[in-house]
């Protein structure tokens, strides 16, 4: 098991050190140097002007000795100072972070406890009315795109019925009650893609399960119904569905730019979008490699908790 | 060739006996034809603005109302399933071409080429698709073209994986050691007489990588960072008209409506040849 736990986390050592290269080449991938894309066509720069701000930003040196430099502070927690906001970019993504954390975290819980449910319900109803319910509902969930179902909840909810507002942000620690009342139709308008994705896999893995061997010994065995299902199916259908749970989390502590766009929900996605509108290298790189650090990390968590709960894992 | 031909039957056959998966094809070739036709079925241009006739709602001169500028709603959308098609296609076939060879050498070659490629693939994975997606077309130009590259590159690494995976798998069958007995070389026992065998795999996998790759491609348009603003697409349409929508809601109904459909018809697709090739493919 120890011996497991080392491998894996030397595994992922080279992929970060992959992963904090490619956030660092965006800068260098513009054509033309990354100073004139900071500055933009507003005025041009004097010759002092310009080598101040090389000096400034080290573009005077090789690329290698850039990109170490740049790691080396990674290492220390310093992402660098965003051009924009003119702040440590660590600052920045610490600011943010908790806020997208907050919106994703309920999301997800939201929809697990949702979709187990019906998707369990489906899985053993296999080919009734409810699973075709579900099935087509899931389908729905995964084909509307999240800025539809945004601006469909929007219309219904915030302009139509002034039930919930459709923009910003208010603490819960300030201000518990308005603050629950902001989050509704973010949550909601993940939640429904992601729900949509669980059911489906939450039901294809009671199907399977349902058709094994164990389950026919158990009911022989007089257990009733809702516990084969619930104690011993689920259990089963459990382990893989942590894998998939850790994936979409990691994805979706990311792919929140969308959603927190239409809302105004200020998070790290927002942050990451308008550093790649402003041109902010460095804010760009900060985000980026915060996300890849925190995929990488997340799985590396999803794997080991995989491996406690099914120790067959570690044996690989 | 005799057993791969009844395999194919059987497939299509069973395909077909899906009701939800032959609605996904319908409903498919509908936009696919609709893409094609826009040019000639199309009633106006689909920029030509008209000031005096702003955000009217539907009638029988404009079928779906015209939106902020006067422009023809009906026209706009029409076109849009072009963009649409296009973009996920184009970025689904560059995600195949760079994917796949890398993936298969991955899944076939010795340890040294298959590790670095494959750790380049998994950190490419790490990264976020639509920054990474969004940070590409803001460096290479907010156009059509850069916008499906970029998203190809983003979907290399998925393609990567799933035919390294599949090339594994059939490595260990009879015949690849039957063609190394006769003398091929590595890479043309590779090309040759494994990738044709995970096919069915790469084909399902595409199924499933067209829809995403479409509700992408619109989240960027809807951004801003996609194509350019003067292109009609589904994405831009929304995002434009979202300030509207409580009055004249005709503006994003009709585009949204296109747009789900579509990815609903490439969803009922996908399973349904999932289904018909019985490939245990990801969710």
């Amino acid at each position: 098991m120890a011996g497991y736990l080392v491998r894996r986390l030397l595994a992922a050592i080279p992929i970060l050190l992959v992963t904090s290269i490619l956030a660092f080449s965006i800068m260098h991938l513009a054509p033309g140097s990354p100073i004139d894309a900071m500055v933009g066509t507003s005025g041009s720069l004097t010759e002092e002007a310009r080598a101040v701000l090389e000096e400034k930003y080290q573009l005077d040196r090789s690329f290698v000795e850039q990109y170490v430099s740049w790691l080396g502070g990674v290492v220390r927690g310093d992402f660098g100072t965003s051009i924009s906001q003119q702040e440590s970019v660590m600052a920045l993504i610490a600011q943010r972070f908790p806020r997208t954390l907050l919106l994703t975290l309920v999301s997800m819980i939201a929809s697990t406890l949702v979709a187990t449910a019906v998707g369990t319900l489906a899985g053993k109803y296999s080919r009734s009315w409810v699973d075709y319910l579900v099935t087509t509902g899931a389908l729905i969930g995964i084909s509307v795109p999240p800025f539809v179902a945004a601006l469909a909840l929007i219309l219904l909810f915030s302009v139509k019925l002034s039930v919930f507002p459709s923009m910003g942000y208010v603490s819960l620690a300030e201000n518990p009650i308005e603050g629950l009342r902001h989050l509704v139709l973010p949550c909601l308008t993940l939640s429904l893609l992601i729900t949509g994705i669980l059911i489906r896999f939450v039901r294809a893995e009671v199907l399977s399960q349902m058709q094994q061997d164990y389950v026919r010994t158990a009911r022989s065995k007089g257990i009733k119904e809702p516990k084969v299902v619930y104690k011993h199916v689920l259990r089963n259908a459990a382990l893989p569905a942590i894998t998939v749970l850790g994936l979409y989390f990691a994805r979706y502590l990311a792919g929140t730019i969308v959603i927190e766009q239409i809302f105004t929900w200020p998070g790290i996605g927002q942050l990451a979008f308008q550093a790649t509108l402003s041109r902010d290298y460095p804010l760009m790189q900060g985000c980026i490699l915060f996300f890849g650090l925190i995929y990488v990390v997340i799985n590396l968590f999803v794997d080991i908790l995989y491996a406690f709960v099914d120790p067959r894992i570690a044996l690989d | 060739m005799n057993a791969r031909d009844s395999e194919l039957r059987r497939a299509v056959r069973s395909f077909f006996r899906s009701k939800s998966a032959t609605i996904g094809l319908v409903l498919f070739m509908c936009v696919v034809s609709i893409a094609i036709l826009a040019r000639w079925i199309a009633p106006y241009e689909p920029l030509d603005t008209d000031f005096t006739s702003i955000l009217s709602p539907p009638s029988a001169v404009h079928f779906f109302g015209t939106d902020q500028l006067g422009r023809d709603v009906f026209s706009r959308v029409l076109h849009g399933s072009a963009i649409a098609l296009e973009i996920g296609g184009l970025s689904i076939a560059i995600a195949l071409v760079f994917g796949v060879p890398l993936g298969a050498i991955g899944g076939f070659y010795g340890p040294f080429t298959a590790g670095t490629i494959m750790r380049v693939m998994d950190a490419l994975l790490a990264l976020p698709p639509l920054l990474l997606a969004m940070t590409l077309v803001v460096i290479l130009g907010p156009n059509l073209l850069n916008t499906s590259l970029a998203l190809g590159i983003v979907y290399v690494p998925r393609f990567a994986r799933v035919a390294r995976a599949a090339v594994l798998t059939q490595s260990h069958a009879q015949y690849v050691e039957a063609a190394f007995a006769i003398g091929r070389t590595r890479s043309a026992v590779l090309f040759r007489h494994i990738l044709p065998n995970c096919l069915s795999t790469l084909i399902v996998q595409s199924t499933v990588e067209f829809p995403v790759a479409i509700i992408t491609a619109a989240s960027l348009n809807f951004l801003g960072v996609g194509t350019s603003p003067s292109t009609p697409s589904w994405g831009l349409m929304l995002s434009r008209g979202r300030q509207f929508m409580s009055d004249f809601p005709h503006v994003i109904v009709f585009p949204a409506l296109f747009l789900s459909v579509t990815v609903l018809s490439l969803n009922l697709l996908g399973d349904g040849l999932r289904d018909a090739l019985d490939v245990r493919g990801r969710i």
